[in-house]
């Protein structure tokens, strides 16, 4: 069963050149306990799927419409009767049990006990992610303040020295702001922030880019034990597909605002299915195994406001057919997920 | 270093440069053709007697370093010269119209500050919105109007066509108290007072919560594309304590710098605002004594400005080490 | 080469238009004084001069530094003397505007006393600039300026001291004599100026033949581009006064030693006076102050030759970076050699060094920022083909230019000479930055990260055309990386850098199958793989980060973070041995780590 589903979505940017379509139709589900990685170029628009699960979209972004359906809502809507005035003069049927469990139907003040609770996120800790005024125990108490108000101050301070032991942080640490950290222990105490209070899923938006090799490896290995001992559900975005394979058991490959392909971790590296993962897998120097030859996918990726009609790869692909240019191509079921290629649909039809 | 050895870097700094302001001004003083000795021996006007006390108690005869050791030593038992058109010390001209400066900009200073930071605050978070696009109208408005005509034109509202259309109300245009005011009780005189006050103030504050809170949105809206407002926001916080826990507290940084800048002019006075109100403060002064040639005046109201100025700079500073982390280790 | 290939004159013109200036100024001075002496008393006049001084002043200055940009030390001095000299212009004029009015003399007179001490000031830092510039080849020996500096001083005090005389026999003869003196010194400097801009100009057609006459035996020289040698960098580290002032363990101690002082009063013993003790608080401030450095370059020899790509790998603060600006001639070494096709670095003159930079190009690492925006692509690949005069024809130009962008395939190139950066998409800008560093056929081109900006998709395109050019162009290549999975596509040979030093280099894939130092083994196996089957090594062999490269560890740099370390590793520093051909590995322990 799925703990979190993406059905649908579609995220816009309202500009004055037109709307920029970020996300197109994207849906996907994550298990318990899974680890989803959410690969693609820079502007494809894996963050801006993921911060509309947050719903923390600013303007003009705007999410046109999908479902997010998570499964533990209810959990939010009786956790939290009290509500503030302005949501009790909305939604006046908080506490009917017919709500939906789709979080795009929840209102702000619900959606802000979803936040940090039940879904957490990490953000890039090399840049400002850190506030740089407040200490970095203090940051990570915060959580606990808001989402249990009747824990007792000393209680939460030992809760945030367990969780910053736990992600490999000394103790002593808390007290230090975040200028006196170093890169790796920034993104560990973000980490830490996120998981302090438990959440069922934890979004990790490029959480070791800018980092150094080693300390790359350090603080994915922590992020995988601790996804482990927690049995925590992750979506992992990155550009870099090695650290996909390293940490992921799903992938799923975005291009241009449009989920292409999304299926078990394995599979797809031996046998992409999609011309755009293929390239992509090719295109990643490796330094294990014999050198070999890198592809170039060639061309660039394309302006968003308005995209190449069709399969938004055409322009690139090098198996594109006529089809392709003109028709969008649909979901194709394939061994553990799906592919939108034409290549594909024709097969099936033909099936 | 930590936050101590910020602090008495910052007191060093600060007593050295008081220490060089007047310095300078002392002898700036002395550079100015018609220096003091002068003055003294060719003015009619003072008395002799008074003149050689004059003459002595500042040691004008002395030689120009010994005369530099005479200043600070009065300058330490807080004598800061004798202002020869007003016939008294300094000390006793600037006592007489320092409370009103301070009464008018003091309390526009603390409304504007206050009410601008959060007014600043409250408009950026709405950033595009209709309240926003109207701030933003405003304040460019009001700008492009010169402070005094704005003085002028609220004279000739509140307290010329108001009389002249016959409404039951209307402000004073002149002076801070009516004459002859010290007699009356002590609420009959503070509001007569206040009533003085309204006009200077309105304008002043106007234009000083306007451009606090240009300088507070400006900030915060910088502050609002940084990375750790989406992590306070992923953290659950609602948009309240995103604003003030996290995103103030980053963008009031310049501001506190900004308001200890600002402490030092409050001497300075608003020279035009006060000129149209003919409000008695020290700008007023100021003024007429820099047109009239009464240097030690001028050179008292220099050290006293200087010495506020760094003062205010230097708790600004102070405040700024306490707020930001990052400043007491570099 | 020819002669227009000749990089401008501009600056021996200026030198030159400096000394007539100087000339002409001694005559305008002449007249002036007759002037003055048959129709009496025109303060104006003064003015005129001062501000005919400070015009050739100027001119001077902006001579000095066209010669001097390209040296630091230099150009810092030019930039102190021509302060200074502003100052002095300035206060000058004030003094001489004040002498106008009458009521403002006593002003003045301070004022334009303190102008003549910071007349002096100004040209001692010129006098100094020269004895600089003297050093590196010109050879400009110009006391004349102190000479110039002091007299003006003398001469006022003379006629200070005059004027209190009241005597005018006295007056005028120190009058004549200061404006006597004052005209022949200008004379002499004008003069003086004019002779060292033909030596500049001999110097410089000089260089141009000895680099012209070297290059064709260098083609023997092993094919070596580009050698390194012992090459160190040290940043000091000014750490803040006031912090060592108010630390804390200072003021403890001198705490102590000032109660011993008040105490040893009443018992009359001999302790350190108070003046002493001043003395040594700060004096160990300013000690401590310089001792300071970042090691980060620190005794590093490599080899580039023709045709091949070298790679520099390692953390961020390894060093990598500022090797690459050290071998850029854009920061001085503090120690070892730079052989550029066989000519030391540091015996080449400025405008040497000016010549041989034409032949090294960098590549940016961020293209979104090194590209001018108000450019064209056609103006940013031209300019260093318009800059250096190699080709004057606007329509050759434009060829040239298409022809290089079609190289690094922006094809077709009339899609793109036209188009400004912001229309370009990072990986199209990114080729336009390859392609502004090939114009010149460069000998030697350092790439800083020049694809980690870039995305996955666009980063072999790229990396194939700078491959592609390198061989075709027969380049000499330093490639610059912390990503070893992208040094092995790109590279021939690999150095690993550590904290200033190079701890292993070797051929690529000797160095990517086989590494022998444990730290490049922590960072091969650190290299995420993008194969799920092939899991990162479970137990990193290292532990912590990087430490600073302020206190570097004794010993061998490793060794703190080694897991291979015993006593001998901390304190003997282990030297490149060459292990196997061409394989180099500074580790004491090599061969057991090996073995194990």
């Amino acid at each position: 069963m799925a703990l979190l589903e993406v059905k649908n979505l579609k995220t816009y940017f309202h500009t004055r050149a037109g709307s920029v379509k970020a996300v197109d139709n994207v849906s996907f589900k994550l298990g318990k306990g899974e680890v989803l990685g959410l690969a693609g170029e820079s502007g494809c628009g894996k963050t801006t799927t993921c911060l509309s699960i947050m719903q923390m979209i600013d303007f003009p972004g705007e999410i046109m419409e999908g479902q997010i359906i998570y499964e533990n809502a209810f959990e939010v809507i009786t956790e939290n009767p009290s509500k503030s005035f302005r949501d009790r003069i909305f939604n006046r049927n908080v506490e009917n049990k017919k709500r939906t469990k789709n979080l795009l139907e929840f209102s702000e003040a619900e959606m802000r006990s979803i936040r940090g609770n039940h879904i957490s996120m990490v953000f890039q800790g090399a840049m400002n992610a850190l506030n740089p005024v407040h200490r970095v125990g203090n940051q990570i108490q915060e959580v606990l303040n808001i989402h249990e108000p009747e824990l007792e101050k000393d209680e939460a301070w030992d809760k945030v020295i367990d969780i910053l032991e736990t992600v490999g942080i000394d103790s002593v640490r808390a007290r230090d702001y975040p200028h006196q950290l170093s890169g790796g222990m920034k993104q560990r105490a973000l980490i830490a922030m996120a998981l302090v209070n438990n959440p069922d899923i934890v979004i990790a938006d490029e959480p070791v880019t800018a980092l150094d090799v080693i300390v790359q490896a350090q603080v994915l290995k922590a992020t995988k034990e601790l996804q482990r001992k927690f049995d925590l559900s992750m979506i992992m975005i990155t550009h870099d597909l090695s650290v996909i394979a390293e940490v992921c058991e799903t992938l799923a490959i975005m291009y241009a605002g449009k989920l292409v392909e999304y299926g078990d971790l394995r599979t797809l590296f031996k046998e992409p299915f999609h011309p755009y993962t293929q390239a992509l897998i090719n295109a990643f120097p490796s330094i294990a195994g014999p050198k070999k030859d890198l592809y170039d996918i060639g061309g660039f990726p394309p302006d968003l406001r308005n995209p190449p009609s069709g399969c938004r790869f055409h322009p690139r692909c090098s198996k594109a057919m006529p089809i392709c240019s003109k028709k969008e191509p649909s979901n194709t079921p394939i061994k553990n997920g799906y592919v939108a290629c034409w290549l594909y649909e024709e097969e099936e039809k033909r099936k | 270093m930590g936050l101590r050895g910020y602090i008495a870097k910052k007191l060093f700094f600060a007593a050295v440069a008081f220490f060089v302001a007047i310095t300078i001004v002392f002898f700036l003083y002395h550079v100015i053709p018609g220096n003091p000795a002068n003055i003294f021996a060719t003015d009619r006007t003072v008395n002799p007697d008074q003149r050689d006390a004059l003459l002595e108690r500042w040691g004008l005869n002395e030689p120009l370093w010994k005369q530099y050791g005479i200043f600070l030593r009065n300058l330490f038992q807080g004598d800061l010269g004798f202002s020869y058109l007003q016939k008294m010390p300094v000390t006793d001209v600037i006592g007489e119209s320092l409370p009103w400066t301070l009464l008018l900009l003091g309390t526009s200073f603390v409304l504007n500050a206050v009410i601008g930071i959060f007014l600043g605050a409250f408009v950026a978070w709405r950033r595009g919105s209709k309240l926003d696009t109207g701030f933003v109208l405003t304040y460019n408005f009001y700008n492009a109007i010169p402070l005094f005509f704005v003085g002028m034109l609220f004279i000739a509202l509140f307290s010329f066509y108001v009389r002249k259309w016959g409404w039951g109300f209307y402000f004073p245009a002149y002076g801070a108290q009516t004459a002859g005011s010290s007699e009356w009780g002590f609420f009959p005189r503070l509001v007569d007072i206040l009533w003085h006050l309204a006009l200077p103030l309105t304008v002043l504050t106007i234009a000083g919560i306007l451009g606090w809170s240009w300088f507070m949105r400006g900030n915060l809206i910088n502050i609002l594309t940084e990375d750790y407002i989406k992590t306070a926001r992923a953290k659950g916080l609602n948009e309240n304590q995103v604003l003030y826990k996290h995103a103030f507290r980053n963008a009031i940084l310049p501001v506190v710098t900004n308001i200890g800048m600002s402490i030092g002019g409050l001497i300075g006075g608003a020279v035009l605002i006060e000129t149209v109100f003919s409000y008695p403060g020290t700008g007023r002064m100021l003024y007429e004594a820099l047109i009239r040639h009464d240097y030690p005046l001028v050179q008292g109201a220099f050290i006293i400005i200087s010495g506020l100025t760094l003062l205010g700079l230097l708790i600004a500073e102070i405040i700024y080490g306490f707020i930001d982390p990052r400043i007491r280790t570099e | 080469m020819t002669s227009s290939e000749i990089s401008d004159y501009s600056s021996i013109r200026l030198m030159r238009m400096a000394g007539f200036s100087f000339l002409g100024l001694a005559i305008i001075f002449v007249v002036l004084e007759i002037i003055v002496v048959f129709f009496g008393e025109l303060s104006y006049l003064s003015i005129i001069t001062s501000l005919l001084l400070s015009l050739s002043v100027v001119i001077l200055v902006l001579s000095l530094r066209k010669v001097a940009l390209q040296t630091p030390s230099i150009r810092r001095n030019v930039i102190i003397a021509s302060s200074w000299l502003i100052g002095y212009i300035f206060l000058t004029i004030i003094s001489e505007t004040f002498f106008v009015f009458l009521i403002l003399q006593v002003a003045a007179f301070v004022i334009g006393l303190i102008s003549m001490l910071v007349r002096i000031i100004s040209f001692t830092q010129l006098n100094n600039t020269f004895k600089r510039l003297s050093k590196i080849g010109y050879n400009l020996d110009s006391q004349i300026f102190l000479l110039y500096g002091w007299f003006a001083v003398l001469s006022t005090v003379a006629l200070i001291v005059s004027v209190y005389t009241l005597n005018l026999t006295v007056i005028i003869a120190v009058v004549i004599t200061t404006v006597v003196g004052e005209i022949s010194l200008l004379f002499a400097v004008g003069y003086k100026l004019i002779q060292n801009s033909n030596a500049i100009k001999d110097i410089f057609e000089g260089v141009q033949k000895r680099f012209l006459d070297d290059r064709p035996e260098l083609e023997d020289h092993e094919n070596i581009v580009v050698e390194a040698v012992n090459l160190e960098k040290l940043f000091p580290v000014i750490s803040g006064f006031f912090e060592s002032i108010f630390s804390i363990e200072r003021i403890k101690n001198t705490g102590r030693a000032t109660a011993k002082y008040f105490s040893s009063i009443f018992s009359k013993e001999r302790t350190k006076t108070i003046k002493e003790l001043t003395r040594e608080y700060f004096g160990k401030v300013f000690e401590e102050r310089e001792k300071l450095f970042v090691h980060a370059v620190d005794d590093v020899s490599f080899r580039i030759h023709k045709r091949e790509t070298f790679g520099l790998v390692g953390e961020s603060g390894c060093g990598k970076s500022t090797t690459g600006l050290l071998l850029l001639y854009l920061l001085e070494s503090t120690g070892g050699k730079i052989f550029f096709k066989g000519l030391d670095s540091s015996e080449l003159s400025v405008r040497e060094l000016k010549e041989v930079r034409r032949y090294i190009q960098i590549i940016f690492q961020n293209p979104y920022e090194s590209l001018s925006p108000r450019f064209s692509i056609l103006d940013i690949i031209a300019e260093p083909l318009r800059l250096l005069n190699i080709e004057t024809d606007e329509a050759k130009i434009e060829e040239k230019v298409k022809e290089e962008l079609e190289s690094v395939g922006l094809i077709p190139a009339e899609d793109f000479i036209d188009r400004f950066p912001h229309e370009l998409s990072g990986g199209q800008r990114q080729r336009v930055g390859v392609a502004r560093a090939f114009i010149l056929d460069p000998e030697f081109i350092v790439a800083d990260e020049p694809v980690s900006m870039l995305d996955v998709s666009i980063r072999v395109g790229v990396l194939k055309i700078m491959r592609q050019l390198t061989l075709d162009r027969g380049t000499a290549f330093l490639f610059i990386t912390h990503d070893l999975a992208l040094a092995r596509v790109m590279c021939d040979r690999i150095a690993v850098m550590y904290l200033g030093r190079i701890v292993e280099q070797g051929p690529t894939e000797e160095l990517i199958q086989k590494p022998i130092h444990p730290y490049a083994k922590a960072l091969i196996a650190g290299v995420p793989k993008p194969d799920p089957d092939a899991k990162r090594t479970e137990e990193l062999p290292i532990i912590g980060e990087v430490p600073s490269g302020i206190d570097v560890p004794a010993g061998c740099r490793f060794n703190p973070r080694c897991p291979f370390a015993i006593d001998k590793c901390k304190i003997y520093d282990p030297k490149l041995e060459e292990v196997e051909e061409n394989h180099l590995v500074a580790c004491l322990r090599y061969k057991e780590i090996n073995d194990m």
